[in-house]
């Protein structure tokens, strides 16, 4: 694996808006990584934080497996109303551009 | 008879009462309401919408049943003001955003359900920082909502709007949502009541996700008794929220299910409220961060009053605060990106112009449809999970998270309740803190926590500032998981004692409202 791109260069800013699906113009991306620097800057205190073997799940409150509900089958949307806020509809479906080349 | 514009100033128990005994109908109160939110909207703008023509259909059909003989449930005929992440079946919901204007749900959230269950009548949906990211309400795509108390400044954010309407006089009750202080940071800066449930203590299906491990939907009210009337209707598991769970199970709540097992717990619980054996542990790190003296000596003087009322108070120590907005910073944006992932262009909401490629459809959809600081969280959130950087950035964040929960934990064992500022300072000015991003970040110094550690937390007013526009100050209190219905009934009992202090306690109104 090749090493990360700096996210606070123009290649490595870039690449994390492809990866945000975000088009950015190009004073946005310097803006961005100008943010994104002063973030890490910020974040850096937290090197002072010793974390060495403290557990990374999330708190109690959180699942657990008797939070399951009953296997039960009930109705489901209909299919009208789960396209109506589609803003490109086809045959019972949602459109989009074509993903395959002709 | 009242007069229609006391029905505004009258709170949620005394409405539904006054209601269910048919001394004023629903639809007079729901009037009223509506008629407050016409002269008070073009100053404040708490709402995105009032759905009028369907708040008289709710309150005729609430006055139709009682003519019947049936009791339409405890909150009979009280308007509510709906935080406009909440989806509600048939009225659009765009959480403030772009992106999803003119979407409209097929189903209410699980919250706004329960609401109608028990009675309630929908004012309309309120306004918030784009997505709930935000501390100002200012980051709303359709603009910002006002200060009731003084117009130049902000409500606090991101559910600005709930507080708003609620301190404005517009609404006796709104339901707002807490990733990082949502609720009780502008219920401080506006005046009024708010609480952030444990995490899981209140269903989160139907809320528009933010950070879904932080996430909690709470109450907005004048005072703690209207809170927690609100609190025992929105409380308790749901099929479709796994992380709902129910607390009177001792495997989930541990030695306190026997505090959720009364009917109405809430209520219950605030009414026999004292301070009395109460023990509260104020933050020494939370005193010395606030650098408004009049802050400080607001939440000190509450404190003399709550030790003339039995309270004792002893100083305790968060030895981690430095490290919470970081924390919180890379955590949640990376439950952000994740979640906002599914704006695509395609399933809802805008979808580009440009005739581009499917992921040119989704790179344009976004980039058009989120507002700056969104697409700046999703940003950072993508980073800190991406290839290379999950383990630094992320992994380090779970485990901070970790160590603050341990804080907390530790630092609630002996004590009741924790106790400081809600915010460091009262409302700031619209525009000073929107163009720098870390002072925004800031600002949510004392309550981000809270939600890292899965803790209540519940913000009464405790004073106001001197000066020709005095401004609320609020204080916060945080309690142990799963103690809501008694942390809840310690604010009940704290508001009590502060009631004629300076106008502490909730009762004075804005002045220079219409």
């Amino acid at each position: 694996m090749s090493a990360p791109l700096d996210p606070r260069t123009p290649e490595g800013v870039a690449h994390i808006a492809r990866l945000s699906r975000l088009a950015l113009a190009p004073e946005e991306l310097s803006a961005m990584a100008a943010h994104l620097g002063k973030i890490l800057d910020a974040v850096s205190v937290l090197e002072r934080l010793d974390t060495q073997g403290v557990p990374a799940g999330l708190h109690d409150e959180a699942l657990s497996e008797d939070a399951l509900r009953a296997d039960a089958v009930a109705p489901s949307l209909p299919v009208d109303e789960a396209l109506r806020n589609a803003p490109a509809r086809g045959v019972g479906g949602f459109e989009v551009p074509a993903v395959l080349a002709e | 008879m009242t007069a229609p514009g006391e029905l505004c100033w009258t709170g949620a128990a005394a409405l539904a009462d006054r209601v269910r005994r048919r001394e004023v109908s629903a639809l007079a109160v729901t009037e009223a309401h509506l008629a407050r939110a016409a002269a008070v909207e073009p100053q404040v703008k708490a709402f995105l919408r009032v759905t009028a023509d369907a708040a008289r259909a709710e309150a005729q059909a609430i006055d139709a049943r009682l003519a019947r003989g049936e009791d339409p449930g405890p909150l009979c005929g009280v308007p509510v003001a709906v935080k406009d992440n909440l989806c509600t079946r048939g009225v659009e919901t765009t959480a403030g955003s772009r992106i999803l204007q003119g979407y409209v749900p097929p189903y209410d959230a699980t919250v706004v359900e329960r609401l109608r269950q028990a009675g309630a009548v929908t004012l309309g949906k309120a306004n918030l920082d784009e997505f709930a990211m935000g501390s100002s309400t200012e980051n709303s795509a359709f603009g910002p909502t006002t200060n009731p108390w003084d117009p130049s400044r902000v409500p606090g954010g991101s559910s600005g709007g709930s507080a708003a309407a609620v301190a404005a006089g517009e609404a006796p009750l709104a339901l707002g949502s807490d990733t990082g202080g949502s609720i009780r940071q502008p219920a401080a800066l506006c005046g009024c009541v708010g609480f952030k449930p444990t995490y899981g203590a209140v269903s989160r299906f139907g809320l528009i996700a933010f950070a879904s491990s932080l996430d909690q939907v709470g109450p907005f009210a004048r005072d703690c008794a209207d809170a927690a009337l609100l609190m025992d209707v929105l409380w308790g598991p749901d099929p479709r929220d796994m992380t709902a769970r129910d607390p009177r199970d001792a495997r989930v709540a541990g030695p306190l299910a026997d505090l959720w097992a009364a009917p109405r717990p809430f209520s219950t619980a605030a009414a026999g409220a004292s301070l009395e054996g109460v023990t509260l542990g104020v933050v020494k790190e939370y005193l010395e961060l606030t650098t408004d003296a009049e802050v400080k000596g607001a939440v000190l003087a509450a404190l003399d009053r709550a030790r003339a009322a039995g309270a004792s108070v002893r100083e305790v120590s968060l030895g981690l605060t430095e490290f919470a907005i970081p924390t919180y910073q890379l955590v949640s944006t990376a439950e952000a990106s994740s979640n906002l992932a599914r704006y695509d262009g395609v399933h809802y909401g805008h979808r580009t112009k440009e005739r581009v490629d499917v992921v040119g459809l989704y790179e344009r959809s976004r980039a058009e449809g989120f507002g700056p600081e969104v697409r700046r969280r999703i940003f950072l959130g993508t980073f800190v999970l991406s290839s290379g950087f999950y383990d630094a950035y992320y992994l380090k964040g779970l485990r901070a998270r970790r160590r603050i929960r341990d804080d907390f934990l530790r630092a609630l064992d002996g004590v009741d309740a924790l106790v400081g500022p809600t915010s460091p300072f009262p409302a700031f000015e619209l525009g000073a803190r929107a163009h720098d991003p870390l002072a925004m970040y800031a600002v949510d110094v004392f309550t981000v926590s809270t939600n890292m550690a899965g803790l209540p937390g519940l913000s009464l007013p405790c004073g106001f500032t001197s000066g020709p526009r005095p401004l609320p100050i609020g204080l916060q209190l945080t309690g142990r998981p799963w103690s809501d219905p008694r942390l809840l009934a310690i604010g009940r009992a704290l508001e009590q004692a502060l009631a004629g202090a300076g106008g502490a306690g909730g009762a004075r109104r804005p002045e220079g409202l219409p």
